[in-house]
């Protein structure tokens, strides 16, 4: 009997041991992999991008422009700039560009790039001119993730403001500048007269400032982008200005999106606001019917994942100002993020400063990096609620 | 006896002075280990020890195989981190001393992890060294450890492997006084083991210096089979420190531990099962209650070990 007991109790311990292998392995290979990030997921602002500008036309009002570039050498690149019209041409520059060092070239204008070969995902920001028939100009930034290995576009969004009254000739300036870096983001350019005809078109960027959340722990507001729409002198306009390039990929999004109008005191749901897709650019756009500022909101419903990072490990070795750590997304001015690592140990806290996505760059609080290793984080939200945690790896 | 301690205090100091290297650790493995609160380098004396100070391994009575399971930081929503830990200890015999083997991981499913795998040897050196046993028994040993971490990246990171092992080993000494004083030292990743995927990325040497004492009972307060432990580790220019006591009562079936380091508080048990022909099962789980860690219910680890 006692032998009998020796070996089921030998037995139970194997087979627990298989188990648990068995368990483990299965565990470990079950979670699938994330899918590589679309353009869609990108911000179009780079903050550590210097604020470059393009010039050139709008002789039928650019809605989009998109830059192609193909780096084939680590010491060379080649773009190819193409933008598109209203009425769907799509034109393309037929300048060569030339990087050299890390200065990238296309047309007559210097521009500059930021490009890493370690790094897979980047974004440029380049100058160019290209000039039209009519000789007006104006400024465009251009703001294009790109793959070390393939090609990549993006759509180039800017802010336009009208001034005067273009069909007698005058003004238009072209928000472009970044207001946070003290530009004040406004460039003016003299267009003939007659040059619009009907619709101002007004392109839409995504203010650096504007991405900003607001709300409780479980229901925010993340503004995407805000537009100005102003025309000097003119208190009310005949025509609606168009405002297109609304960041929205998918028509059934679209009831996740409000425009908003600041009536001077507060934001407002923007009368007669009517924004409509269009399917050719993935675009929505807005007809604007008053003068003033408008900004787009996407109301979210959030819960606990919504604010966990997308990328749950980072190398070390690839931290740079494209990849500049875990991403935490609709944080608050408030809020608040703590890193441990599997001791319990606190490594490092992180308040958020209302920027969006607020980073952990895998650093410890003494400014040295962390080791290798699995970390659990916390997040705080400041109108209370439960912590929310996860686990995210950092490794060299 | 003082020659002994000169050369076990100059080895702690050659070693405690070496150039600490990079990333796995060992806070996470050995049930009776971990009720102490990790205090463990100069207690060693069964399954656990090829963890902690595989010279101990010198010192186990009988062979014995032991396995855990665990949950970290339980009660947290969206962390779910195991450690697993299997291990074998065969004493051969007086001469030929002990041999050991020893899986350790730690895994969160889909991100990352760790393993370990160990074959160690420990015999006790009184003979060769012509120590008195009714003074001290010393025993010395080593591990030759193979440590591999696997990431589960994006399929963007198509450039890196998902994993890294490399080869690295563990030295150590245990003196075991007749008057109850343990005294232990164990040096652990002493040969640079690179796992980095894109950088050099080295696991740290960790010296672990262990203090213990052992009474049948405690005088004053007459607290039965009682140990104490304090290990004291160095690792990367920094000093931690554990401690930890354990009791055995009802006839030394069951084992009360307590123990806590600078992060957490541990406290666990352990109940024996013994059947003819010494063979016995031993059943012990501990809590580990972190301090900082908000919203867990702790960690909790068990396991089942058979000697035989």
């Amino acid at each position: 009997m006692e032998r009998i007991y020796k070996k089921l109790s030998l037995l139970i311990v194997v087979a627990i041991m298989v188990s648990f292998l068995v368990v483990d392995v299965y565990a470990a290979s079950s979670e699938p992999y994330k899918t590589i990030s679309s353009v869609a997921d990108f911000s179009f602002i780079e903050p550590e991008v210097k604020h470059d500008k393009i010039d050139t036309v709008l002789a039928e009002g650019i809605l989009n422009a998109k830059i192609r570039v193909d780096f084939g050498e680590a010491t060379s690149a080649k773009a190819v700039l193409e933008y598109k019209i209203d009425s769907g041409e799509v034109k393309t520059s037929t300048n060569d560009a030339v990087m050299e060092d890390r200065d990238f070239y296309l047309g007559t204008k210097k521009g500059e790039i930021t490009k890493d070969n370690s790094i897979v995902e980047y974004r440029i920001a380049v100058t160019f001119t290209i000039p039209e028939e009519n000789n007006a100009t104006s400024e465009y930034v251009l703001y294009a993730p790109a793959d070390a290995s393939s090609t990549t576009f993006v759509t180039a969004n800017v802010i336009s403001k009208i001034e005067g009254d273009i069909a007698a000739g005058g003004q238009i300036s072209v928000f472009c500048g970044d207001q946070s870096k003290g530009d004040n983001g406004y460039v003016t350019v003299s267009v003939s007269p007659n040059a619009y005809d009907g619709e101002h078109h007004v392109v839409v960027d995504f203010l650096e400032d504007a991405s900003s959340s607001s709300g409780t722990g479980q229901e925010r507001e993340n503004v995407i982008s805000a537009a100005s729409v102003d025309v000097e002198g003119v208190t009310e306009i005949n025509n609606p200005i168009i405002i297109k390039n609304l960041p929205l990929q998918t028509e059934t999004e679209a009831s996740k999106f409000t425009m908003q109008y600041q009536n001077g005191a507060e934001w407002e749901t923007a009368a007669g606001a009517n924004l409509s897709v269009d399917k050719t650019y993935q675009l929505y756009s807005f007809a604007a019917a008053d003068i003033g500022l408008y900004r787009v909101i996407e109301s979210i419903s959030l819960s606990k994942s919504s604010y966990r990072p997308d990328n749950r490990i980072v190398v070390k070795g690839k931290i740079g100002s494209n990849y500049p750590g875990f991403e935490f997304k609709y944080l608050q001015q408030g809020d608040s993020i703590t890193i441990y690592n599997l001791k319990g140990r606190k490594i490092r806290k992180i308040s958020a400063d209302g920027s969006d996505p607020t980073i952990w760059d895998g650093k410890k609080d003494n400014g040295d990096w962390a080791e290798s290793g699995t970390y659990i984080y916390q997040i705080k939200l400041k109108d209370g609620g439960d912590v929310i945690s996860g686990t995210i790896a950092f490794v060299w | 006896m003082k020659k002994l301690l000169a050369v076990l205090l100059l080895t702690i100091v050659f070693f405690a002075t070496q150039q600490a290297y990079a990333a796995f650790d060992d806070t996470y493995w050995g049930v009776r280990a971990l009720g102490m609160g990790g205090a463990f380098t100069a207690v060693s004396n069964d399954a656990n020890a090829p963890l902690y100070n595989v010279a101990g391994t010198a010192f186990a009575a009988q062979k014995e195989a032991t396995l855990m399971g665990s949950r970290l930081f339980a009660g947290l929503d969206g962390v779910e981190i195991a450690s697993n830990y299997a291990g074998y200890v065969h004493p051969i015999s007086a001469q030929y001393g002990a041999i050991s083997f020893a899986w350790s991981s730690i895994s969160t499913p889909g991100l990352r992890r760790e393993d370990t795998f160990s074959v160690g040897y420990a015999r006790v050196l009184n003979d060769i060294l012509r120590l008195n046993s009714e003074i001290v028994e010393l025993s010395a040993g080593a591990n030759l450890k193979y440590l591999m971490q696997e990431v589960k990246f994006d399929v963007s990171e198509t450039d890196l492997n998902t994993y890294e092992g490399a080869m690295t080993g563990d030295i150590a000494v245990l003196a075991m006084f007749t008057n109850g004083i343990g005294l232990g030292f164990s040096s652990k990743y002493i040969v640079p083991a690179d796992i980095g995927f894109m950088e050099k990325d080295e696991v740290k040497n960790t010296n672990v210096l262990g203090l213990s004492y052992y009474s049948d009972e405690l005088p004053l307060v007459k607290i039965p089979y009682f140990t104490a432990a304090l290990d004291v580790i160095f690792r990367d220019s920094e000093t931690f420190i554990r401690a930890g006591v354990e009791s055995y009562v009802l006839d030394r079936k069951l084992a009360i531990r307590l123990g806590g380091r600078e992060e957490a508080f541990n406290m666990g048990f352990g109940y024996e099962f013994a059947f003819a022909n010494e063979t016995k099962l031993v059943v012990d789980y501990a809590l580990e209650i972190p301090f900082e860690v908000e919203d867990s219910y702790g960690s909790h680890f068990f396991s089942l070990s058979f000697k035989f």
